[in-house]
């Protein structure tokens, strides 16, 4: 349940999540939405897979990610929505910060 | 198949099971307890309660255990169809509870059998007319 919570506390994880709510994406089309780098754009759909949120299906070349979250873990996803940052429209705040010495 | 995979595919079996040994036996405990600990109308909202409960679990996984079942032509749809039936199960599961709590014992066993049997109606129409809509025309 941890990684849920982990999964659900980013904006731009929340906001993968609201577009996979409309249609399945390809990650292509989702990185489109977000002004963040494909890797960082891959380590938020890989935290969102472990937390077994969303499903990927390799289809040819392209992967297409389905959204995969039970009842709960979507009124959860409304919770952090209102109760947590808010999610605007198109981009989105800054891709999560990497430690550096 | 591999140790592993038969283990996660066993699971899902083990889970039910357990949950099936749960509900017999807090049934069984409940019939124990009554008459002399429990009045026989209370052990009847309680496991009126116990049932809905259950409703309430499974509905909740529906949207994720049917991701396997349903490979329908549009995954939008398809997706909707998931989404909807565990919400309107899991309605149903809350109004099946609320009604062994608060309706008057007579009446508590229609209503909450009423209410879940219209959040199954509900959810049945719903993928046949989703059915229907993804059918192509036949040509005359």
């Amino acid at each position: 349940m941890s990684s849920v919570f982990k999964a659900l506390a980013d904006p731009t994880r929340r906001r993968v999540l609201e577009l996979l709510r409309k249609a399945p994406m390809s990650a292509g089309d989702l990185a489109d939405h977000f002004d963040v780098s494909k890797p960082t754009m891959s380590a938020h759909f890989a935290v969102l897979l472990s937390a077994d949120l969303i499903q990927a299906d390799k289809q040819g070349r392209t992967i297409m990610y389905r959204l995969k979250m039970s009842v709960l873990e979507e009124a959860l996803l409304g919770f952090a929505k209102s109760f947590g940052l808010q999610v605007t429209n198109g981009k989105t705040t800054k891709p999560p910060q990497r430690n550096k010495k | 198949m591999t140790n592993n995979e038969s283990l996660s595919s066993s699971r899902p079996i083990v889970r039910s099971l357990i949950t099936a040994v749960v509900i017999l036996g807090v049934a069984l405990l409940l019939r124990r307890l009554s008459p002399e600990y429990l009045s026989p109308g209370l052990t009847h909202r309680l496991l009126g309660v116990m049932l809905g409960l259950v409703v309430i679990f499974y509905a909740n996984a529906v949207p994720k255990a049917l991701t396997r079942l349903m490979h329908r032509r549009d995954p939008a749809a398809e997706q909707a169809v998931r989404r909807f039936t565990g919400w309107t199960l899991l309605l149903g599961g809350v109004g099946y509870v609320m009604a062994w709590i608060l309706v008057p014992l007579e009446y508590a066993n229609a209503t909450a059998g009423g209410l879940l049997a219209f959040a199954v109606m509900t959810v049945i129409a719903r993928i046949v007319l989703g059915m229907a809509r993804e059918s192509p025309a036949e040509p005359s």
